[in-house]
């Protein structure tokens, strides 16, 4: 998907030595938002607008090390091996022995000789990755006014964090005349030094400005043009964390230095094996406890108790991206979490006085299909006819933020109506439920309206698998937990026939084993991810266990 | 058992029509048998036996007898062929002679045919043969009358001519034997006869064809025939069997041409075939030269294996038909074929079989040793020219090799004659390298041959002694022929017939010595050394010889030029031709030939213009190939050089009218001499006629352009700076890049010596270089024109210019405007402000940087006085550039004393996100350090993110937040923050605890905010963190305890068990 921005030059910072003045540059082809303020809360707002930089950075997934150099020396290594055998009589042997020394030190003497071009290349390619490193930033911060705050949104290259830094109006003073409204930020990695240099004793700045401020340099090109084509894959995992927010969560507050253990367990520990989840053992009454597998450590939050009614277990995963949250810590009063339930997203909460910052983190930090499970996130949650959802998307227009009851009541429209049409719009990047305050915004993720029939699915088996479960086509015959390790097996009932899918989920609810009877398994396996009979099966048995 | 009597019995009666055999047979001695067969005639008959066991011989005639009486009583009648009367035979030698000529006397049935005896008497032209192949006219089909008519023509005498015009005139007999008749007619008649004979057939041309195949040209002939037969029905085709039939001297031309170019189709074709025929049978090597060339490049029609045909109206013919299902008797292709106006014709078979044909004749002719063969051989071998040479082929094929389960692979290869049949006959029969394998179409390499291998050096062709007995033919051959490989084999042919060399005359080894084949004009040198005497020299065959192939033939005439060059020398003529020789060799010798000797000025005149001439009449191949063209071009270009080289002279002082010619010469090399003779001309540039130079800088030819503008570079400075300035910047900045480098030198000299010219050039192209780059180079061409070869523009350029170039698109511009900075920064140091120093210091481009620096030593006297300047001057320590970021360290650290690095200029330095940045800045704050901003870095320093300030912070906090609980309030958030960090900053920690609970005991107040922090951390994890908080706590505890915390003081119960 395409994303096209205009910014009218770029996102600029003017330092002084007592005052610093940031000009975010926003997407010029957007409905015109601005807002001109200058910081109160600095430190504050420092650390948490770092914290959002560490979100668009983030990259968590696995990289494989790149062997491709000793897989080179260890082929012409082996070729030399052979060489060896081959030569049968020692004689030859030493020989060869002997011009192989006299090779190593020629290779020697050449790399010493090439030692200096080796080196300048290498600073080039440095330099090449300093100059071009906003290309490494995937999708510029959103940034929206309200008339109650400017929240910024961003999320991860990894398909999996979202971040969300609401800052409302007592942050600033002198606040000038604002539009509400959304819009892109031209965002860079110098800017992200800028911020290190917040103080309190020097007065900051915030500019969201469409005409940007007048030390243009000549001969620059005004405007600056920026394509960005996004995975499809990136936009759902952006949505269904957005959208999840929605959904109703087990919620408790932690103390700042709750995170402060969490993030101290991660960072003297390294998992080497499975399973790799975080434990919330919630006791209605009792401190929240989390523990951490494989080792069983377990933080207890005395200060911390669990103020539900049900006694609830719940694991999560893709846990060494809250140290996303640590810089918060010394500046937050408390965090609040909300936990949608075992592999499904979560959302950290911090209470910043005056700001809110929302970390959001999906399933899992692999935005693959071995562990999707989520596709209810991104389903319909009640039939609302697109009439009446229009007339409450404008309603919610005119005030910019509201709750869905106040809605209701203003619309006269039942709140399960109310609720679904605003479900819809966060699924379709247009609204964003704001955790903290509790209230639906209004937020437009991009310039023309998603395609969200494009987006539900990340493949045409997915669709087909909801529609097993849909048709009540799939049953799940046999379950099997061998030592944490599930097996199950089933059979769909497809147009007359019946196919018999099976598969094994390991403890961080991995597929890491899947057969089918159908054709497509039978010629991809799972090369290509599983068919949609395995998917089924699995939604089946998710279904099941609610 | 043997057959001792038969009897055959035919009874016919209406439909009856049946056979009856009876055999009286002996199985033994005096044992005999009786068998019959019957049946209907001309199927199958049935068997049968009178005698179920062998009886003596009377018994078993009677029952023969019985039988057949029986039989011819019922209607049988005998019709056992009566053993004929056996004509005397005559007698021969000749054991083939006689044996044929029995078999023609005697006719009884034979596994001989009668007609292949008849055949084979004319081909052995045995005239013995005639009368009893006269006796035969008549007495079978017609074609033992065509094999009598055309044996008779071989071996008949004047006795035999009656015979053949009653044959030929005959109404009954068809036509096919009617015109081997006339054949054989002019064969046995004398020239004279002959002559009036084929007269006579014109009066069978239709009638506008007549009076024009009498005494019309042969042009009109043609025409008129063309028009005859363009709407002409088949029968009309007919004509051209007449026209060979007559074979004078209008018709001929136009029948050959029609040989060479007519379809092999319908209509055509079947005449082309009788005139094959008829062709073989003259022996006219021309015409069935032509044909045989045609047959075997023409592939067939269509295929006669396959099981239909296409025709061209897309209508198909079958070979099977099925009618109402059933699979009928009809096969429309054979029926289409035997009708008169068939719509196909020339089939593989038919193609095949004529080919076999060609060779057999030529065989036949060859094993009699007839010089005819020769003749017709060489007809054949003319037709063909390098250019039939295909594509040489190789095939892979693999076979199975049992024993070891491997499969064995093995190649084939074709070269590219190979495929013409009778050719590689001729040519090969005999080659240790080709062979024609049964029912192959083309001829192989053999093993151990690959085709480009050397050929080898036995003689390969067949029937070598004939040709060796005929080396005219093979002369002829070299002389004629266009093919590579007929000139190696008559080449190698002739080697062997001494005497013939040997008597070979001049003008003939002048022939062969200009073949365009090297192995002839190699042949031909070495007779022309034998034959060259070197006191009488020949000028035209070293002329050949200079010009041939053969490299050993142009040295011998080299050398034998240098030995008599005087001679030579004088003939103009000569010269000439040696300077266009088309051998870059001999042009090469020709150009050291006339550098080596010393010409009268008056000899040098008459050459030069003898050479000119020679070039103006070189004109670019039009039709010819893109080889041949290559060649004059490079002709003309060599012959332009010597002139250069040869006659500088006389071309200075060439008429303007001659050069003109050169310019609008076709050949792009000639117009090019032109423009080069003008470069040294002795009329000046500015002489010159102006549009000359004018249309050389239009031209569509760079070269020329090039040397248009040199020319123009030779015009007088004062017009060049007055008027062409414009001009010269275009070139500068022109698409190509030849141009660009041949208006350089010139810039070079005018900006040397006109310094405010290279002023005004140089702004030029600065405008240039400010604008985006139209083509690929030439921005970086400008910036080395103007470092290089301008000198004395830079002071003129101002700052706004030399900015503006900095922050342009293109580097080599930037880099230009950086070095414009760096030699007049000295003038503009006022006029650029600290931060604008910064920036240009972080610069992309060296040079840029460079100038920055430059500058911003200048300033430093500024930044000394102007504390404001000096913040921002310090943003250098975090220039991206390593070489910006050491020089200001080295300015930082060596150039400003403690006056200067005022609290806010050290908390700058320090603030940066760059940890060196911060080293220095907390190495200067330490040199510099004064007592009273102790508390402000404390709290400054407090705010920073990174470990390595608040770690530094904490040396201050002893000295400036002792005893102070407000500045503790203040301090706090920085306490949580340090205490706070995740399993990073041990000594802060440390540091902060005892500090706080050293504070905690010395007032109530303190101790509160103390207790508040510790209430804070005291959650965490780390063991050794939460007992310090607790021992912190229990202190305050101890001496505040109404204040609240979070702990609980329990008894100690000792328990021992």
């Amino acid at each position: 998907m395409e994303f096209n921005y205009t910014y009218k030059g770029s996102t600029e910072v003017l330092e002084r030595s007592n005052s610093t003045q940031m000009s975010f540059s926003p997407d010029t082809k957007r409905p015109p938002t601005y807002f001109i303020g200058e910081l109160r809360q600095n430190v504050a707002f420092r650390e948490a607008i770092s914290a959002l930089h560490d979100v668009v950075i983030s990259d968590m997934q696995f990289k494989p090390k790149d062997k491709t150099a000793y897989k080179e020396w260890r082929a012409k290594q082996e070729d030399i091996d052979w060489e060896i055998v081959a030569a049968m009589r020692q004689d030859t042997a030493d020989k060869i022995k002997q011009l192989q020394e006299e090779l190593t030190e020629l290779k020697k003497s050449s790399y010493e000789r090439w030692r200096p071009y080796y080196q300048a290349q290498r600073h080039y390619f440095d330099y090449l990755y300093e100059k071009d490193r906003d290309a490494w930033f995937v999708l510029d911060p959103v940034i929206t006014v309200h008339p109650d705050e400017v929240f910024f949104e961003c999320f991860s290259v990894d398909e999996s964090s979202y971040g969300r830094l609401g800052a409302s109006y007592e942050v600033f003073k002198n606040i000038h005349e604002f539009a509400c409204g959304t819009t892109n930020i031209d965002y860079s990695a110098a800017l992200y030094d800028e911020f290190q240099k917040i103080r309190s004793y020097k007065s900051t700045h915030l500019q969201v400005d469409p005409s940007g401020f007048e030390v243009q340099t000549t001969n620059e090109a005004a405007y600056k043009e920026v394509k960005i084509d996004l995975p499809d894959s990136w936009v759902r995992g952006f949505l269904q964390v957005s959208s999840a927010m929605s959904l109703p969560a087990v919620r408790f507050d932690l103390h700042p230095m709750d995170i402060h253990n969490i993030c101290f367990v991660l960072r003297r520990h390294k998992e080497t094996k499975g399973p790799r989840s975080m434990r919330y053992h919630l006791q209605p009454g009792e401190p929240v406890r989390v523990v951490f597998e494989p080792w069983e450590k377990e933080v207890v939050c005395p200060r911390s108790r669990y103020l539900g009614n049900e006694p609830q277990i719940i694991r999560v995963w893709g846990r060494r991206r809250l140290h996303i949250l640590e810089r918060l810590i010394p500046v937050a009063n408390k965090f609040t979490v909300h936990l949608l339930g075992t592999g499904m997203p979560s959302f950290y909460v911090a209470d910043l006085g005056d700001m809110s910052f929302t970390l959001g983190l999906s399933g899992w930090t692999a935005n693959d299909w071995s562990q999707s499970g989520n596709f209810d996130l991104m389903a319909p949650r009640a039939d609302v006819d697109e009439w009446t959802q229009k007339i409450i998307f404008d309603a919610l227009q005119e005030n910019w933020l509201e709750t869905a009851d106040s809605l209701a009541q203003r619309l006269k429209f039942s709140r399960t109506a109310v609720l679904g049409a605003l479900s819809a719009y966060t699924q379709a990047g247009r609204i964003i439920y704001d955790l903290n305050k509790q209230v639906y915004r209004v937020r437009e993720l991009s310039r023309e309206p998603l395609p969200m029939e494009r987006l539900r699915f990340a493949n045409e088996r997915e669709e087909n698998a909801k529609r097993f479960l849909n048709q009540n086509a799939a049953q799940v015959t046999s379950v099997n937990d061998r030592d944490g390790v599930l097996v199950l097996q089933g059979n769909i009932r497809d147009n007359e026939k019946t196919y018999n899918p099976s598969l094994t989920i390991d403890q961080d609810e991995r597929i890491i084993e899947a057969e089918c009877t159908c054709n497509w398994h039978q010629q991809n396996k799972l090369y290509k991810g599983p068919c949609e009979h395995i998917l089924a099966l699995r939604m089946q048995y998710v279904r099941q266990c609610r | 058992m043997t057959l001792i009597q038969r009897t055959t019995l035919h009874y016919q009666e209406g439909t009856s029509n049946k056979i009856y055999e009876v055999d009286l047979c002996q199985i033994d001695e005096g044992y005999y048998v009786v068998n019959f067969r019957y049946g209907r005639s001309g199927t199958k008959l049935k068997e049968g036996t009178k005698t179920t066991e062998a009886v003596p011989l009377a018994q078993a005639q009677q029952i023969f007898k019985k039988l057949v009486g029986e039989k011819t009583k019922k209607g049988y009648r005998d019709v056992t062929i009566p053993d004929l009367i056996e004509p005397q035979p005559i007698a021969t030698d000749d054991p083939r002679k006689q044996a044929i000529l029995n078999r023609l006397a005697n006719n009884k049935p034979s596994q001989w045919k009668l007609e292949r005896a008849i055949w084979r008497a004319g081909e052995l032209k045995i005239s013995e043969a005639t009368p009893l192949i006269l006796k035969l006219i008549g007495t079978g089909e017609p074609l033992r009358d065509y094999c009598i008519a055309w044996a008779l023509g071989w071996c008949g005498t004047k006795e035999a001519i009656a015979a053949l015009i009653n044959l030929h005139q005959n109404a009954s007999t068809p036509n096919f034997v009617s015109r081997i008749a006339f054949e054989a007619r002019l064969k046995l008649s004398d020239a004279e006869t002959k002559a009036s004979l084929q007269a006579e057939m014109i009066k069978f041309l239709p009638p506008e064809l007549r009076s024009l195949a009498h005494n019309g040209s042969q042009e009109a002939f043609a025409t008129a025939l063309q028009s005859h037969l363009k709407h002409s029905t088949y029968k009309h085709f007919a004509v051209l069997d007449t026209i060979y039939q007559i074979d004078n001297q209008y018709v001929r031309p136009a029948l050959l041409n029609i040989l060479s170019n007519a379809p092999f189709q319908p209509n055509y074709f079947q005449r082309l075939r009788h005139i094959f025929k008829m062709a073989e049978y003259r022996h006219d090597a021309e015409v069935f030269g032509i044909l045989t060339y045609r047959l075997e490049k023409e592939q067939a029609s269509f295929n006669s294996n396959s099981y239909y045909v296409k025709l061209p109206n897309n209508e198909y013919l079958r070979k099977i038909v099925y009618e109402n299902g059933n699979r009928s008797n009809r096969n429309e292709i054979e029926e289409e074929l035997k009708h008169p106006q068939s719509r196909i014709a020339y089939s593989s078979k038919t193609r095949e079989y004529l080919l076999r044909r060609v060779w057999r004749t030529l065989k036949k002719l060859g094993e009699q040793g007839d010089p005819e063969y020769i003749k017709i051989a060489a007809g054949v071998l003319l037709q063909y020219s390098d250019q039939d040479a295909e594509q040489v082929m190789e095939s892979v094929f693999y076979r199975w090799n049992r024993s070891n389960w491997t499969r064995i692979q093995f190649k084939r290869n074709w070269d590219a004659f190979a495929g013409y049949l009778t050719f590689n006959h001729i040519l090969y029969e005999n080659s240790p390298r080709y062979e024609l394998k049964p029912n192959s179409h083309a001829w192989r390499c053999r093993e151990g041959y690959k085709p480009g291998d050397p050929e080898p050096q036995v003689r390969e062709e067949a029937f070598p002694q004939l040709w060796e007995q005929n080396p005219q033919a093979l002369l002829q051959l070299l002389l004629q022929s266009h093919c590579l490989l007929v000139h190696h084999f008559a080449v190698k042919a002739l080697r062997v017939c001494h005497h013939f060399c040997a008597s070979l005359d001049t003008d003939t080894i002048i022939q062969l010595v200009t073949k365009p084949y090297e192995v002839t004009a190699q042949f031909g040198t070495e007779l022309a050394l034998v034959k060259y005497n070197p006191t009488q020299p020949n000028t035209e065959l070293i002329l050949a010889l200079v010009n041939s192939l053969s490299e050993q033939g142009r040295a011998q005439a080299y050398l034998w030029i240098e030995e008599q060059r005087e001679y030579f020398l004088e003939d103009s003529n000569f010269i000439t031709a040696l300077i266009t020789s088309p051998q870059t060799e001999t042009r090469t010798f020709a150009r050291r030939l006339l550098a080596g000797s010393i010409l009268s000025d008056r000899t040098a005149q008459v050459l030069a213009g003898r050479i000119i001439a020679e070039l103006l009449t070189l004109k670019p191949a039009l039709h010819e190939t893109s080889l041949i063209e290559k060649g004059i071009r490079e002709l003309a270009k060599e012959i332009g050089e010597t002139l250069l080289l040869c006659f500088p002279l006389q071309l200075r002082t060439l008429g303007l009218s001659i050069i003109d010619d050169f310019l609008a010469h076709s050949l792009l090399e000639i117009q090019e001499l032109g423009a080069r003779i003008l470069l040294n001309h002795e009329i000046s540039s500015e002489n010159l006629p102006p549009q000359i130079i004018e249309s050389l800088l239009a031209s569509q030819n760079q070269s020329l352009r090039v040397l248009g503008i040199r020319l123009f570079g030779q015009l007088p400075d004062e017009k060049l700076i007055s008027e062409e300035r414009t001009l010269m910047v275009g070139m500068a900045v022109n698409a190509k890049e030849d141009i660009r480098n041949a208006i350089k030198p010139i810039i070079h000299r005018l900006g040397k010596a006109h310094p405010t010219f290279a002023i005004a050039l140089a702004s030029d192209f600065i405008e240039v270089l400010l604008t985006p780059e139209k083509y690929e180079g030439v921005h970086s061409y400008l910036a080395r024109l103007l470092r290089e070869d301008l000198q004395g523009w830079i002071s003129s350029i101002n700052k706004e210019t030399a900015y503006r170039l900095i922050q342009a698109k293109s580097s080599t511009s930037q880099e230009l405007g950086g070095l414009i900075l760096g030699a007049n920064y000295q003038t503009w140091v006022e006029e650029f402000t600290t931060s604008e120093i910064v920036r240009l210091a972080n610069h992309e481009i060296l040079s840029v940087r460079e100038a920055a620096r430059q500058i911003f030593v200048q300033i430093l006297d500024r930044l000394r006085t102007d504390a404001q300047e000096m913040l921002t001057a310090v943003r250098m320590l975090e220039a991206k550039w390593e070489d910006s970021r050491e020089f200001a360290f080295k300015i930082f650290t060596t150039e400003f004393s403690s006056a200067e690095f005022t609290p806010s200029v050290l908390v700058s330095i320090c603030d940066s996100v760059r940890e060196d940045a911060r080293k220095l800045g907390r190495d200067l704050l330490t040199r510099n350090f004064q007592a009273i901003d102790g508390q402000e870095y404390l709290l400054k320093f407090s705010e920073h993110p990174s470990q390595d300030m608040q770690l530094f912070a904490t040396n201050y906090l002893e000295k400036y937040a002792e005893n102070y609980p407000k500045r503790l309030r203040e301090l706090s958030p920085y306490f949580v923050t340090v205490l706070s960090n995740v399993n990073r900053g041990r000594v802060a920690k440390q540091r902060i605890f005892n500090f706080l609970n050293a504070e905690a005991q010395k007032s109530e107040e303190a101790a509160k905010i103390v207790a508040e922090i510790m209430t804070r951390q005291s959650l965490t994890m780390a063991i050794g963190d939460k007992a310090t908080a607790i021992q912190i706590m229990l202190q305050i505890y101890k001496n505040y305890p109404h204040l609240s915390l979070p702990i609980q003081l329990k008894a100690v119960s000792e328990v021992r068990s």
